[in-house]
């Protein structure tokens, strides 16, 4: 017996031993996770991290990507669902005929990632003073995500009129947080919100970067959205006043670049036209938009080069949603350069001299082409180089005449209209008169921003949306269709508390 | 007081034999089923506590008088008596208990007499595992276990989903634990199903406590086979054969498909697509992406051993092609075992298993060939794939071809093990128990290009690698005695310590050629390159242990507890405690029965108990700061891209145990001159579950997903299992038998508003909803009442915008006179209302003859596949056929039309189906030569025929628990036509 006492005081000790051990042995680290108890805060580099979730959001699938193309560019006149019949990419056949429901996917996509960007926004402005950094560097940051917060609630309160409006991180443990989130704020109130965050970030925001923090919101950037946000309150002195700081160069230096061709191109990035655009490039890591372009790319299609004789050759191809209508093409005023630009067809050689012979659509966006010869191209159609243009000086010019006609400066009017008429290759407006003169600078809104995401809200805005729309076959019904619906599943998620939009 | 008394006698009876004329005996113990000596055998002089115990050799020695009677008894056997009479040896053949209550169960750290459980375990022996041709245990075990509900598909390498007294978890993971020898572990497809001894299934809280917080979900023990002291036993077994799809679904073929395209395409004024007159091709896409899987299997063991070491040695190799093109799987599993035994009291050993596995993934192109278009051809004359650019569909033949994803395993899984037995009745165990696998994967996609929707531009190359280590070190000491002869405990007491760590790491680059002895990241461009890793840690401690006491083999009671740790829980909630009583009642014991011969014996069991589970992934319980998969490129093409973090996970900082609360009673028989045997049994048992709690975005929770312990789900049921064994001569033996299951899965409550629906389509539709009152992932679709068939009829019922003739009528449930998701019924569950399994065999000389069959019924199944539609999508021929149209008013299936389908009571239908599992015959050689014990040739059909109404590919349809029995892409359960031989030296 004696032998075996050994064993169990061994085996007993270990008992002890591995009791003793349970409260770490139960808690170990997380594997491959950072959590608040380590670093985070101790890395001021972390800060810039944090405002650069608040960008790298606009990359996102949800955020700029099908179902944006969807909500802002399909439901228009300019573009049609394209593709082919039978492939509806998921809902867009409804995007396209206005026929969509609270549970189109397009619908609650964009939603939800306009949330996530003011969520990563919020975050930032939580964290941010965490951090021992300069007290510039940390103004300017939080003017940074100020900015994009006014960004995603812009096309928020376009896209779906009253918000729940969130100025900080929500604590979902917090019933008054959760109701907060769950309750839509009236139109005018979120964009009171806007203006206050632009505003704030107007104040801090510099007018230029070191060219490694390229692509940064700049003061001008926020005043050009303040312009806009500011038409779109037909807050019109407001807007003439910004879109003149810009125009005359107070903020930065920026003008109208003269090959209008050229703005969506990887030459046009970042150039003076331009006053945000999402940056994106291809390869690794990963920092481009997800799947830009490959949906608005040619379907189908077999392609030759000039200069060889008609033999096959590839080019950047994809599923061909998001189609330039016909109305768009036949629309342009003989001469506008702003066509070929902007659409291509078949038979057309493009700027790379690649020849498109055949292809499943007539027309495609030429402003989400990428060109495998001529760009920085990877072999990822998914994953492209291509800069989202956001907000640029065409437009800018056209927010000025629209401003000015609005407050009887005709002439102010006449010159910014234009000068983007002279750009196109046009030469200046007949329009006479302050009702002639509007039409003509919202038609001019339509070639000079056409295929790019603007249309549909510029019509709402311009209260002709129903009319317009109807014309060209599409179910819009006024009184309902101004307004996106609160997509369903957000609507359970919150308890039934979200209300519905009219008429959905 | 009387059974005092009783017991004085006895002593005083012991006592005076002993005075009686003593002379030495001796003999040999041996098995009577297969004249093996049995080692261990209780050899008592009856009425005294003089006894001895067989050697390892089967071999006693005694000494007793002329008139004592010798008590033969060992676990598992029955009882033997013999007068010592003149004789001074005395052998004696033991046979096989064939009643069950003496029979050894393995339970949770340890065996008892199937008397003395107060559980529900089925035991299922290794026998009629290893009959199946089937890759898994979890397989064979299907329609074996009343309780037990196998879900299969016919993937090669896939172990099918089990579920043990119906679903007690919404969102975690439904399948049960598998204890093989000690070792946790939830995937066996490592385990080769030959060298299995036996299976038990603990159903019940009273079974699985002592398992704890891993016992949520049920739990399977597996004790493979080991070797026992005698002479060298080879066995050798092999099938070769094929399988085949069982069910194919009828599509259009190129005339009907192209005429019901037109006309669903002129509905939405679209110019027709094709010519009817002109076509080209008519494709079976079936057929193109399907074939003929060769199935084989080579198993060799090799056992034996001393009474100082036994050991056992396998080796299998099992090959299962699938049913789709170039889908192989191989695996070859060994087993080494070896008992050394030092000294009597000191036990050594381990048990490896090895496996090393390889398939070829191919995608489930089920899916593809079901939507393609007949009319274009899988190549062009010239070799071009086809393709129809009207339809995004891949070319499922080209997708096979260009797909190259090799997944390999290599898996050492077992034990080590010291036993101790210091004095009699003590044993002491220590075991490490360890499973460590790598994953190695080769993923490579050549560059190709069919037409803009099925092309890749640049070739690309995934290799990936993960490895896990598993490891439980588990101490525990039994007692096991009896006192006063009537006085039986048998006590169980132990800690474990475990920890899981899983890591993995993988490459990526682009440009790498096309051949596979150059698929190295090297090889490619590394300007493309990438690379990830990742990994985790789980860790538990555990005291455990479990008391049973008997008294007079009548009553027995016994109670298990089980404190569980998991790493996987915030600091506070860390600890479960896990319990459960029970008590057996054997009434055949009782002297009121002595006089009766109906019932053999019966026992009647009763037990409560509560069991948890820890299995919940995704569970958030840190405030863990998320690393952004995209960069922001500040400082455009040339700059550097910038990281992004964020916080985007709300957590759960109250997060624990899945508790399941519930009792079990049992009435366990054996009738009719030991003929029938059954089992009976009902259950009860609740749970409180974590459910997902769809977060409103603004939260800011980029998954929008936070867990609650927020749902109670009751299952409740009857099992009955009934087997009949009968012998008409001593060559014509026969059995039936069958169990079936009745469940019913209820959601008892769900707090607050949550809105667990599920059974996403992929179209943007979702088909199930999880709300109290009926079950969980409950089918949830509009009712559809026949279909338009005129404007007239459209123009006065609540419609959907865009309905015309020929659509199906969806009601106003609700009578609001519009059509919305408040319309919508539940039309059903997933869930079986019962399930049941019978097997017949005949054994008529040489012949031997079985059928095992499968089935279930009262539950629904999604035809998902049908009501997915995208626009121009090949249609079943049986739809496009009966379509209704201006010309065939008459017609019964709904119009051509290229729109979505809302998801509706149309595509529900019954899932109830019964199949015949397995069909074997045998020959056995009565063989004297070559030293062959015996020499057996057989055939089997497996799942030759099933009867099932579904229309779609097959009934059976694993998912998730909310979104189960939805066929969108499903590899079917297949046929198999084998022929083996089985060779015993």
């Amino acid at each position: 017996m004696k032998k075996y006492i050994r064993f169990i005081i061994v085996l007993v000790a270990t008992a002890l031993v591995m009791g003793a051990c349970d409260k770490d042995w139960l808690d170990p680290a997380p594997e491959n996770q950072l959590v608040t108890s380590d670093s985070t805060f101790a890395d001021p580099a972390n800060a810039t991290r944090f405002v650069n979730a608040c960008y790298a959001n606009l990359l996102t699938w949800e955020q700029s990507a099908f179902s944006w193309m969807g909500v802002a560019s399909i439901t228009s006149d300019d573009a049609d669902k394209g593709s082919d019949p039978g492939d509806l990419g998921a809902d867009k056949d409804q995007m396209d005929a206005i026929t969509y429901t609270p549970t189109t996917i397009s619908v609650t996509e964009v939603w939800k990632g306009n949330f996530q960007g003011v969520s990563n926004c919020n975050q930032a402005l939580a964290n941010v003073p965490k951090f021992d950094i300069p007290q510039d560097l940390k103004n300017r940051l939080m003017a940074e995500a100020k900015f994009l917060r006014a960004y995603y609630y812009f096309n928020l309160v376009r896209t779906y009129g009253a918000v729940p409006v969130l100025d900080q991180v929500i604590d979902a443990d917090n019933p008054a947080d959760i109701n907060k989130a769950n309750t839509r704020v009236p139109v005018e109130e979120v964009y009171a919100f806007i203006e206050q965050n632009l505003n704030e970030a107007i104040a801090v925001l510099p007018v230029s970067y070191p060219a490694p923090e390229l692509g940064r919101a700049t003061k001008g950037a926020a005043i050009a959205l303040l312009a806009k946000v500011s038409m779109y309150q037909k807050k019109w002195q407001q807007a003439f006043d910004l879109t003149n700081q810009i125009i005359n160069g107070e903020v930065g230096n920026y003008g109208l670049v003269p090959d209008y061709a050229t703005i969506w191109r990887e030459v046009g990035e970042n150039s003076i036209e331009s006053l945000f655009e999402i940056q994106a490039r291809a390869g690794i890591p990963i920092a481009a938009v997800q799947q830009y372009c490959s949906p608005q790319g040619i379907r189908g299609g077999k392609f030759s080069f000039v200069g060889n004789n008609g033999r096959d050759t590839s080019a950047f191809t994809g599923w061909g949603f998001n189609t330039p209508s016909l109305d768009l093409f036949n629309s342009y005023e003989p001469g506008d350069l702003r066509r070929k630009a902007t659409i291509m067809s078949i038979g057309d050689t493009l700027f790379d001299n690649v020849i498109i012979d055949t292809a499943a659509n007539p027309r495609y966006n030429y402003k989400a082409y990428v060109s495998k010869y001529e760009e920085s191209w990877t072999g990822n159609d998914d994953r492209t180089n291509k800069n989202v243009r956001l907000l640029r000086m065409g437009e800018i010019y056209l927010i000025n005449a629209e401003a000015a006609n609005a407050l009887g400066n005709t002439a102010k009017a006449l010159a910014s209209l234009n000068a983007v008429r002279n750009r196109a290759g046009l030469g200046d407006t007949q329009a006479a008169g302050h009702e002639e003169l509007r039409q003509a600078i919202w038609r001019e809104r339509r070639f000079e921003l056409a295929m790019e995401y603007d249309r549909f809200y510029d019509l709402v805005r311009q209260g002709r949306a129903g009319q317009v729309l109807r014309a060209h076959g599409k179910n819009f019904v006024d009184g309902k269709n101004e307004l996106f619906p609160i997509p369903q599943s957000e609507i359970y998620a919150s308890g039934g508390k979200l209300t519905q939009n009219p008429g959905y | 007081m009387k059974s005092k008394l009783l017991l004085l006698l006895m002593l005083i009876a012991g006592f005076t034999s002993a005075w009686a004329q003593q002379k030495t005996v001796t003999g040999t113990v041996t098995d009577n089923a297969d004249g093996t000596t049995l080692p261990g055998v209780n050899v008592l002089i009856q009425g005294t506590f003089t006894g001895t115990v067989t050697d390892v050799n089967g071999f006693y020695t005694i000494q007793a008088a002329p008139d004592d009677v010798l008590e033969f008894s060992f676990i598992g056997y029955e009882k033997q008596e013999q007068l010592v009479g003149s004789q001074s040896v005395i052998n004696v053949a033991l046979s096989p208990v064939t009643t069950f209550l003496d029979e050894v169960i393995v339970v949770g750290y340890g065996q008892l007499l199937k008397s003395q459980v107060v559980g529900a375990i089925t035991k299922v022996d290794g026998g009629k595992i290893a009959r199946e041709p089937v890759l898994t245990a979890a397989q064979a075990l299907q329609g074996k276990s009343a309780g037990v509900q196998v879900i299969s598909t016919g993937k090669p390498g896939d172990q099918p989903q089990v579920r043990v007294r119906g679903i007690t978890s919404v969102t975690a993971d439904g399948n049960p634990i598998y204890v093989v020898d000690g070792m946790i572990t939830t995937d066996i497809t490592n385990i080769n199903n030959s060298d299995i001894q036996s299976m038990e299934v603990l159903k019940d809280a009273a079974s699985q406590a002592i398992y704890g917080s891993r016992a949520g979900n049920g739990v399977i023990l597996i004790t493979t086979k080991s070797g026992k002291a005698g002479k060298m036993k080879v066995n050798f077994d092999s099938y070769v054969g094929f399988r085949q799809m069982t069910n194919k679904v009828k599509m259009a073929d190129a005339n009907l498909y192209a005429n019901y395209t037109n006309e669903a395409r002129a509905y939405d004024g679209q110019n027709p697509l094709f010519d009817p007159d002109t076509l080209k091709y008519n494709t079976d896409w079936f057929d193109e992406v399907s074939r003929s899987g060769l199935m084989n299997n080579y198993n060799l063991s090799i056992s034996g051993g001393s009474d100082k070491i036994t050991y056992y040695f396998s080796a299998g190799y099992f090959v299962d092609n699938g049913i789709i093109e170039g889908n192989d799987y191989s695996r070859y599993v060994f087993r080494l075992a070896n008992d050394f035994k030092p000294a009597d009291f000191i036990k050594l050993g381990y048990n490896l298993n090895i496996n090393v596995s390889k398939n070829d993934n191919k995608p489930n192109v089920f899916d593809d060939a079901y939507r393609m278009a007949p009319t274009a051809p899988v190549q062009y004359p010239n070799g071009d794939w086809g393709y129809l650019q009207a339809l995004s569909v891949a070319n499922p033949v080209a997708q096979l071809h260009y797909t190259n994803d090799i997944f390999k395993q290599q898996r050492l899984l077992g034990n080590v093990y010291a036993e101790l037995k210091p004095v009699d009745g003590l044993t002491l165990r220590s075991s490490f128990n360890f499973d460590r696998y790598n994953n190695d994967g080769t993923n490579y996609l050549p560059e190709y290009f069919i037409w803009s929707g099925q092309k890749n531009d640049i070739s690309d190359l995934t290799i990936s690698t993960g490895k896990g280590f598993y490891w439980i070190f588990d101490n525990n000491v039994n007692y096991t005695k009896t006192f006063a002869l009537r006085h039986q405990i048998n006590v169980t007491a132990g800690y474990s310590a475990e920890q899981d760590k899983y890591s993995s790491l993988y490459g990526n680059v682009k440009d790498v050629p096309d051949q596979s002895n150059l698929w190295y990241i090297g090889q490619g461009d590394l300007t493309t390159a990438t690379s990830g890793s990742s990994g985790n840690l789980y860790t538990r401690a555990a005291v455990y242990g479990r008391a049973t006491y008997t008294f007079s083999s009548r009553y027995t009671l016994s109670g298990s507890l089980r404190r569980d740790g998991s790493s996987n829980f915030p600091v506070n909630e860390k600890w479960g405690t896990f319990w459960s009583a029970g008590a057996t009642w054997i009434v055949t014991q009782e002297s009121f029965m002595e006089n009766q011969t109906f019932f053999d014996e019966i026992k009647l069991r009763g037990s409560y108990g509560k069991i948890g589970q820890d299995n919940i992934r995704n569970l958030g319980v840190l405030t863990g700061v998320t690393i952004l998969s995209n960069y922001y490129a500040f400082g455009g093409q040339s700059g550097t891209p910038q990281q992004a973090i964020t916080f985007d996970q709300i957590k759960d900082a109250q997060a624990t145990w899945e508790p399941t609360t519930g009792y079990d009673i049992g009435l366990e028989f054996l009738i009719l001159n030991r003929r029938l045997r059954g089992d009976i049994g009902y259950y009860n048992k609740l749970s409180n579950n974590y459910v997902s709690i769809t977060l409103p975005s603004a939260v800011g929770d980029a998954d929008r997903t936070v867990f609650s312990q927020a749902a109670d789900v009751r299952n409740k049921g009857v099992e009955i299992a009934l087997n009949w064994n009968d012998k008409i001569a001593d060559d014509f033996t026969y059995f039936v038998g069958g169990n079936i299951t009745f469940n019913n899965n209820n959601v008892e409550s769900v707090d607050g508003n949550l809105q667990l629906r599920g059974g996403s389509l992929g179209n943007g539709e979702i088909v199930t909803y999880t709300v109290e009152g009926e079950p969980i992932g409950s089918f949830w679709v509009y009712q559809t009442e026949g279909i338009y068939r005129t404007q007239e009829e459209i123009d006065a019922t609540p419609h959907f915008t865009g309905t015309k003739p020929g659509d199906l009528i969806y009601a106003d449930v609700n009578g609001d006179g519009t059509l919305s998701e408040l319309d919508r019924v539940f039309a059903g569950s997933y869930q079986p209302k019962f399930y049941y399994g019978i097997s017949a065999g005949i054994n008529w000389k040489q012949l031997d003859f079985s059928v095992d069959c499968y089935g279930n019924g009262g539950n629904k199944v999604y035809n998902g596949k049908k009501g997915l539609r995208f626009g121009n999508d090949n249609i079943e021929e049986e739809r496009a056929a009966n379509r209704w149209s201006p010309d065939n008013p008459n017609g019964t299936e709904p119009r051509a039309s290229n729109s979505i389908p809302k998801p509706s009571t149309y595509f529900v239908e019954s899932g109830s189906f019964f199949r015949i599992n397995n069909v074997t015959l045998g020959y056995t050689l009565p063989l004297t030569k070559w030293k062959m014990n015996s020499l057996r040739f057989y055939v089997t059909a497996q799942n030759p025929v099933i009867f099932t109404n579904y229309s779609g590919f097959t009934p059976e349809l694993p998912g998730s628990n909310t979104s189960s029995g939805i066929e969108l892409n499903i590899y079917p359960v297949t046929s198999a036509y084998l022929f083996g031989i089985n060779v015993q030296f």
